[in-house]
């Protein structure tokens, strides 16, 4: 029986290829870790200030704000209400 | 064998033994305490709270909502200058320097000193740059509208466990689902505590809690709140409530009570004031009960609009009682229209005698009196219809113009609705949809329960009640232009065994337009003082509301 030394010889090429990519692939993500300790800072900081932001805005367009400040301004209730009835024709059609 | 090879063999299996029972009390008895320390070393496991969900009004606009707040802890080991860190902290934190001593002085690595600390503190305190002092990041409820809608919140409090949780009204009644689950992640590190990127932290379980959003009107809550209060010390009352329901689908549009409290603060309140009067409390409604009886007699057409009473010409006597109007003034052959426009008690007998009682208690089922609305807030009470054997003649008199019998407002409301919406009664509710973490949205549909009247009874009887706005006692108060239908209502406080003469539960139950309502209300003044009269007090109150309710809607003044 022939030996299948093409196939022998592709495999261990394999082998040594992807020995080597992964060594490479591992070299350069080994210190990533510190990186990824930047991002996730920046993200609970963003997170955070987000959150901060959104308490403030939420505050200041609270009705109970938005009528304090309107009291100061010197705003009052409208107590009479009035409506525009439609144009009366001319003259109605018979 | 010689004892040579015997002393070895003894001497080998001696240490085969030291070395196995060494190796199940790593394995076997310090297991699970080794295995703790090594996961220590390989990554951290951090339990990760969830964030409670909001409660929004139907704008999207959050009554209950979260903000960030911190926990300050020390490890008193790593605790330079004791003392100065113990005054830095009192002053900022408004603490006594010796309680915060007493927490330094442990023997602890870990020590809390306190908690939800604003962010503003949190940066004065790490400008000091005290050694062994640290911060943990936590959420705190937050009220954008302070105490607006605080009965239809409830609040959130602490558990037996010291966790979380939702007490009375929305916080108390979705408190599971607004809590959300508790999840725990792993961040697998070096050696020098960094992540490491190839292994990702992986969370398990735990999700936030959901939102909730209202068909509560956030306009419409905070200015039925605001004139209800201002009513509340115009009359001298000792508190009241306001509901607003929308008719057609049951979405309660606004819903207060006073005296009330702030969720903020809550534990500086008593717990009476938490209790959601509107749906907790039982009172007697007095005249705003009218129109179920007399609806329900118009729908067995045991009466009609025009049928004149003919036991009217003076107080009727049942049972050894007298029943007198409410200001004894009698009208001979008064009809039902102006029953109700005089809200004339002696008229109201009349049509409980001619509903008969199998039918009063039918009907009064049908209304849902005697029974929970179904409304989705936490404390929902109902009073309870007696057996039938247990009924009086003057039971069945005083049930007709609502003395002698107990229900909630939320009750009066619903039944009230079922009239404005064509005789179909809608499952009063809260909360109209429920948004999941991934923003979609889960809608809760509207629920018709029950029809009690036909359309055309309703249509009649909302006909009867426009004639009582126009004409009756409050048509002072009415607003021109607009057609409402509506209902005064001056209930005697019953108190050991007698009515009070001098206190009254004043009330009004309307809705507008009277052809096409959007709103029905009930206006509920608890013991008014300037006047004892619903007609003097309430009603003003309902059309103060109902004035700025119809602008808001847009519904424009008509030919009346």
């Amino acid at each position: 029986m022939k030996k299948p030394t093409f196939i022998i010889l592709v495999l261990i090429l394999a082998v040594i290829i992807l020995s080597v990519i992964r060594t490479y692939v591992a070299n350069n993500i080994a210190t990533s870790g510190v990186i990824l300790s930047d991002v996730e800072i920046q993200k609970a900081k963003l997170e955070t200030e987000n959150a901060i932001l959104s308490e403030k805005l939420y505050t200041q367009t609270s009705l109970s704000e938005i009528s304090k400040k309107a009291e100061k301004l010197g705003f009052s209730e409208n107590k009479k209400n009035f409506a525009i009835s439609g144009q009366r024709p001319v003259a109605f059609k018979q | 064998m010689t004892w040579r090879h015997k002393f070895s063999l003894l001497a080998f299996l001696f240490i085969f033994l030291l070395v196995i029972s060494r190796l199940f009390y790593w394995q076997v008895i310090k297991a699970s305490e080794l295995s703790a320390i090594g996961q220590l070393q390989y990554g951290t496991a951090i339990k990760i709270i969830p964030k409670r969900g909001e409660i929004k009004t139907s704008d999207n606009f959050p009554l209950a909502t979260n903000k960030i707040s911190y926990q300050i802890f020390a490890n008193p080991k790593e605790v330079k200058n004791k003392e100065l860190t113990a005054r830095s902290l009192s002053s900022l934190l408004e603490l006594d320097v010796a309680s915060v001593s007493a927490q330094l002085a442990l023997d602890k690595f870990w020590v809390p000193i306190q908690s939800g600390i604003g962010i503003d503190t949190k940066n004065k305190i790490e400008n000091l740059n005290l050694t062994g002092i640290g911060f943990i990041e936590q959420y705190k409820r937050f009220y954008p509208e302070a105490s607006v809608a605080a009965h239809l919140l409830g609040f959130v409090g602490k558990d037996e466990n010291g966790t979380d949780k939702g007490y009375f009204g929305l916080e108390g009644y979705y408190d599971r689902l607004l809590r959300g689950e508790e999840g725990i992640a792993t961040q697998v590190k070096d050696a020098l505590g960094r992540p490491i990127l190839a292994k990702l932290s992986t969370a398990t379980g735990g999700s936030n809690g959901k939102n909730l959003i209202l068909s509560v009107d956030r306009a419409i809550q905070f200015l039925a709140e605001q004139k209800l209060k201002n009513g509340i010390e115009k009359y001298g009352a000792r508190g009241g409530m306001v509901g607003v329901m929308n008719p057609k689908n049951g979405e309660i549009l606004a819903l207060a009570s006073f005296p009330t409290f702030d969720p903020r603060d809550y534990a500086s309140y008593t717990e009476e004031l938490f209790r959601n009067t509107f749906i907790s409390d039982l009172y007697e409604p007095g005249s705003t009960f009218k129109p179920i009886i007399m609806s329900s007699a118009l729908d067995l057409k045991v009466v009609t609009p025009e049928t004149k009473c003919s036991i009217c010409s003076g107080p009727i006597s049942i049972g050894g009682f007298d029943i007198h109007t409410w200001n004894d003034k009698y009208y001979p052959n008064i009809n039902m229209i102006e029953t109700i426009q005089h809200s004339d008690n002696t008229g109201m007998v009349f049509v409980s005698q001619k509903l008969g009682l199998d039918k009063t208690i039918l009907y009064l089922d049908k209304f849902g009196i005697g029974k929970n609305t179904g409304i989705d807030l936490q404390g929902e009470v109902s009073g309870v219809l007696k057996d039938k054997e247990r009924w009086y003649q003057v039971d069945l008199a005083t049930t007709a113009f609502g003395q002698g019998i107990s229900i909630t407002p939320i009750e009066l409301l619903s039944a009230i609705s079922s009239i404005a919406n064509g005789g179909i009664r809608m499952e009063p509710h809260v909360v109209r949809a429920v948004e999941n973490e991934d923003g979609s949205i889960v809608n809760i549909p509207p629920k018709p329960l029950v029809s009690p009247i036909k359309a055309e009874t309703a249509k009649m009887m909302t006909e009867i009640m426009v004639n009582a706005v126009n004409k009756g006692e409050a048509s002072w108060a009415r607003l021109k232009g607009y057609r409402i239908a509506g209902k005064t209502g001056t209930a005697s406080i019953p108190i050991a065994g007698h009515y009070d003469p001098n206190q009254t539960i004043a009330s009004f139950v309307g809705f507008a337009p009277a052809e096409d309502p959007k709103f029905v209300m009930l206006i509920i003044v608890d013991r008014p003082t300037t006047s004892i009269y619903g007609a003097e007090t309430a009603a003003p109150i309902f059309f103060d509301i109902a004035r700025s309710l119809l602008t808001y809607f847009k519904v424009t003044p008509g030919s009346e």
